[in-house]
């Protein structure tokens, strides 16, 4: 098992916000890892902190061996992002296309209804962005981080504005990426969907990791959302305390 | 990879800014002014009745055509160049194209080279639309070595204007970063006439003449540069040295300016 991705004491700041404390992780090749908290937990901060976004205040954050700040540690990850946005004159062929490209897909060989019939809008091909739907937008989002195969799978939020339909898609996708032992790793807020795909979870809360481990160890005696809920509401753990 | 990433992404700006159709009708009506002046040209020439005035108006056309297109090229390069950026962070699209694995300068010379691409395509088909217009009517006085380099430095000074207008868009909304560089392009063309006939001098310093002096040694001398072009383009006497000095000087404050933004880009948080 390869260690995909390794931070260290990772701390961050905005102003005198601390949006990350001591954040550690390790990430091996196959893992399915949910990232939880609640809004403002520090979860979006990391995935910023680890493909460039943002800097940094101490700490390392290391991607296939490689520190962050050199842009080849980014070579097989795909990123989808909170909210997906991409050019509104753009269809969602050519935004295809161009995600395509630039993960270095064969574009002459990749078969782009297959992505998009795998989230149920094959019929919006040749539509403009403008014309879509936020829930039809997010699973072209979707669509755009898996066309290029890549190893290691960052969703934020995949499930924001699906209808259930969607919501099943993407679980199936996890599933599947799952099998093809691909990494993911998923930050949401779909507490029971997480437990049935994510083999780890992280729980944050305002920056400080509240618990993390196998997902099978976590929900033993309880449903994730119950843990969720006991850590996030009870006495908020401090740094140092297990 | 890394080659193919660039070439994708330049691409990209190229197509992201003629598919907003905004560039295409900045195009459109050029086309049409140029059209719309050269049948002013031919109607006056209809009506004036001495010859000397005849074939004063057929000598200019030429000359006022091709300046009236490297004015608008100089628009259509501002316009470009502060969406160039500006556009992929205000979407928050800059997110996703920064998880690709481009280094932040590269993200913003790929986006120098689209926008500068473009805004060439722009000036030489315009420029010769404007000849054909021109050869129809036996006005064109074409000579293809001074049309090339009237080429060479409208791509040099719409270089230096792609960074002027990516650099204000970092920090500006797009109408304020379209009116500074607009600006900067006026000023830097009345601080050169101002050196040229005014020559340099460090007494009495004001506010004016710092300023000015900023302009002329610490950014790329765009009014230098129109000047040069327009020699070439009305085939008037240069010497070579002094024009070679002036692109040197154009293209050293180029680069510097570009390292200044990949420092403030760097620096970003997104």
């Amino acid at each position: 098992m390869t260690t995909i991705l390794k931070a260290n004491d990772v701390t961050k700041s905005y102003g005198d916000y601390t949006a990350l404390k001591n954040f550690s992780i390790e990430i091996n090749s196959g893992d399915i890892v949910a990232l939880l908290g609640p809004n403002g937990a520090g979860k979006t901060t990391f995935v910023k902190s680890l493909l460039g976004l943002v800097s940094i205040d101490s700490g390392s954050i290391n991607l296939y061996d490689l520190p962050i700040n050199d842009s080849r540690s980014r070579r097989k990850i795909a990123y989808l992002p909170e909210k997906f946005n991409f050019y509104s004159y753009f269809t969602v062929l050519d935004t295809l296309k161009f995600y395509s490209s630039m993960y270095n897909a064969d574009s002459t060989k990749t078969d782009y209804k297959y992505f998009l019939e795998m989230l149920s809008i094959e019929d919006l091909i040749n539509k403009k962005l403008k014309t879509l739907s936020k829930g039809q937008l997010q699973r072209l989002g979707i669509a755009c981080s898996l066309i290029g195969d890549q190893d290691f799978i960052i969703l934020d939020e995949p499930f924001s504005g699906l209808d259930p339909i969607g919501i099943k898609d993407v679980k199936d996708i996890c599933m599947k990426l799952k099998a093809e032992n691909k990494t993911v790793l998923i930050n949401s807020h779909i507490l029971a969907e997480m437990e049935k795909i994510a083999d780890k979870v992280i729980i944050l809360n305002k920056g400080i990791v509240q618990k993390s481990g196998l997902m099978t160890e976590i929900t033993k005696d309880e449903a994730l959302e119950d843990v969720f809920y006991g850590l996030i509401k009870g006495p908020v753990r401090t740094e140092g305390e297990s | 990879m890394m080659n193919e990433l660039n070439y994708h992404l330049i691409k990209n700006t190229i197509e992201k800014e003629y598919r907003n159709k905004g560039i295409i009708t900045l195009f459109i009506f050029t086309l049409l002014f140029i059209l719309a002046g050269h049948g002013l040209a031919i109607a006056a020439k209809e009506f004036v009745i001495e010859s000397n005035l005849n074939t004063f108006i057929s000598d200019t056309s030429q000359g006022i055509i091709l300046n009236f297109v490297s004015f608008a090229t100089n628009i259509v390069t501002i316009f470009i160049a502060i969406s160039a950026v500006k556009s992929d962070v205000d979407s928050s699209l800059i997110n996703q194209v920064l998880s690709f694995p481009l280094t932040r300068f590269g993200y913003i010379l790929n986006r120098v080279i689209g926008s500068c691409i473009l805004s060439i395509a722009f000036y030489v088909i315009s420029s010769v639309f404007g000849f054909i217009l021109l050869a129809l009517t036996g006005d064109i006085k074409f000579d293809f070595l001074n049309y090339i380099l009237s080429i060479v430095f409208m791509s040099i000074q719409i270089f230096g204007m792609t960074i002027t207008g990516i650099l204000f868009s970092l920090y500006i909304n797009k109408v304020g970063s379209f009116l500074f560089t607009f600006f900067f392009y006026v000023f830097s063309k009345v601080v050169y006439h101002n050196v040229v006939y005014n020559g340099l001098s460090f007494e009495n310093l004001s506010i004016f003449s710092v300023f000015k002096y900023f302009i002329h040694f610490l950014t790329p001398r765009v009014g230098e540069l129109t000047y040069i072009a327009e020699q070439v383009i009305s085939k008037s006497d240069f010497t070579i040295m002094s024009a070679g000095l002036s692109v040197l000087h154009f293209l050293v404050m180029c680069i510097i300016w570009l390292f200044i933004i990949k420092l403030i880009f760097n620096k970003r948080e997104f």
